[in-house]
């Protein structure tokens, strides 16, 4: 499948950037260093995004592992229109998608742990505060719950959900990555957010 | 904005999804897991081009070899359609008159002269029968006595002849 890629306006590259692009142009010519040296850039990125779609450690291992392969291969067609990582990113999405749409009524939870953090991150705080009416409900029983419900949005309403609440991706960016405009972000990101606190009801008060 | 307003809570709730990471070490190995796939897939991909490459310069190099095998193989399908149209050859009478016709339609099967007594003026008949193989429709009325005046053998020859042709 050839990636068309969106037209981005030309800005003064970064250093990191320019980086970037020399390492793509080595890894273009077969350079599998330079291409490991990508890998490690995005691989956290790609990896959570893969995760989020799919609740389940396992399958984003896969196909997490799969979506740098496939690009590896598609090297040959990314002209260099839009960021390495905007490209990777469509790969991943695609793939996700082709895999979640093929599992569809077959999906399960395997959830990857919280980190030590989580106690004492202050919106969590806030959430499970004496103030909520399901205070007793632990973190693990949120994370179930919270994963559970994502699960029942469809998939292009769960992306804009991961890509902008979750990773913190603009709405740009979002349209880029899903390559429709900004306004269609806009409205999913509103439908999915709407669908979710229905679901989540007990949990948001 | 009064849209993330409403959305508070759920943009809370939400954060807690950062915090879910895979097991510890799990990056460490990542990215040279990927390159290895890389260079098997590209090895398998070698490995097969050499094999077919290697079979089509055979050809290249011996050109007698490309002919013999070209040979054999129309040789195969010529006695494959032999063998194909064998069981038809053998049922068809192409000095008949109703041989093309006979292709068609339902083979008449008739019972040779020597089992059953016949006139020399009536034709070949047919019989009625529920064997599969014979014909159903009789194109000249049967003797009784022809029919029943001698017990039928147990074997019979069977030839496919029209109606109307003689045999004596």
């Amino acid at each position: 499948m050839i990636m068309a890629e969106p037209i981005e306006r030309r800005e003064s590259k970064t250093p990191a950037q320019e980086e970037e692009t020399a390492l793509v142009a080595r890894a273009r010519h077969g350079d599998l260093g330079a291409y490991d040296e990508l890998i490690k850039r995005f691989q956290e990125r790609i990896y959570a995004t893969i995760y989020h779609m799919t609740s389940n450690h396992e399958d984003a291992n896969d196909l997490a592992q799969e979506s740098f392969l496939k690009a590896f291969q598609a090297l040959k067609s990314f002209k260099g229109g839009s960021s390495f990582y905007t490209w990777l990113y469509r790969i991943a999405v695609n793939k996700t998608i082709n895999f979640l749409k093929q599992r569809k009524n077959r999906q399960h939870l395997s959830l990857n742990d919280l980190d030590f953090n989580t106690e004492h991150d202050p919106d969590l705080v806030a959430l499970i505060s004496d103030k909520t009416p399901r205070r007793e409900a632990g973190l693990t029983e949120l994370q179930e719950k919270l994963n559970a419900a994502l699960l029942k949005l469809s998939e292009p309403h769960r992306l804009v959900v991961v890509l902008h609440d979750v990773q913190g991706m603009s709405h740009e960016e979002i349209a880029k990555v899903m390559d429709c405009n900004i306004g269609t972000v806009r409205s999913r990101l509103f439908y999915a957010r709407q669908q979710l606190q229905a679901m989540l009801a007990d949990y948001l008060k | 904005m009064n849209e993330d307003e409403n959305f508070e809570s759920l943009r809370r709730l939400l954060s807690l999804k950062r915090h879910e990471v895979p097991p510890p070490g799990y990056f460490h190995n990542f990215s040279s897991q990927v390159v290895n796939r890389i260079r098997r897939d590209a090895q398998e991909s070698a490995h097969a081009t050499s094999w077919l490459t290697q079979f089509i310069k055979l050809f290249e190099t011996k050109p007698a070899l490309a002919g013999a095998f070209a040979c054999a193989l129309c040789l195969l399908l010529v006695f494959g359609i032999v063998n194909a149209e064998r069981p038809d050859l053998q049922g068809s009478a192409p000095d008949q008159p109703f041989a093309s016709t006979a292709e068609n339609s339902t083979p008449i099967a008739t019972v040779s002269p020597l089992s059953l007594p016949q006139s020399s003026s009536q034709p070949m008949v047919a019989l009625n029968s529920t064997n599969p193989v014979l014909s159903l429709q009789p194109t000249i009325q049967p003797s009784v006595n022809a029919l029943f005046g001698q017990p039928a053998p147990m074997v019979q020859d069977v030839s496919f002849t029209p109606p109307g042709a003689s045999e004596q």
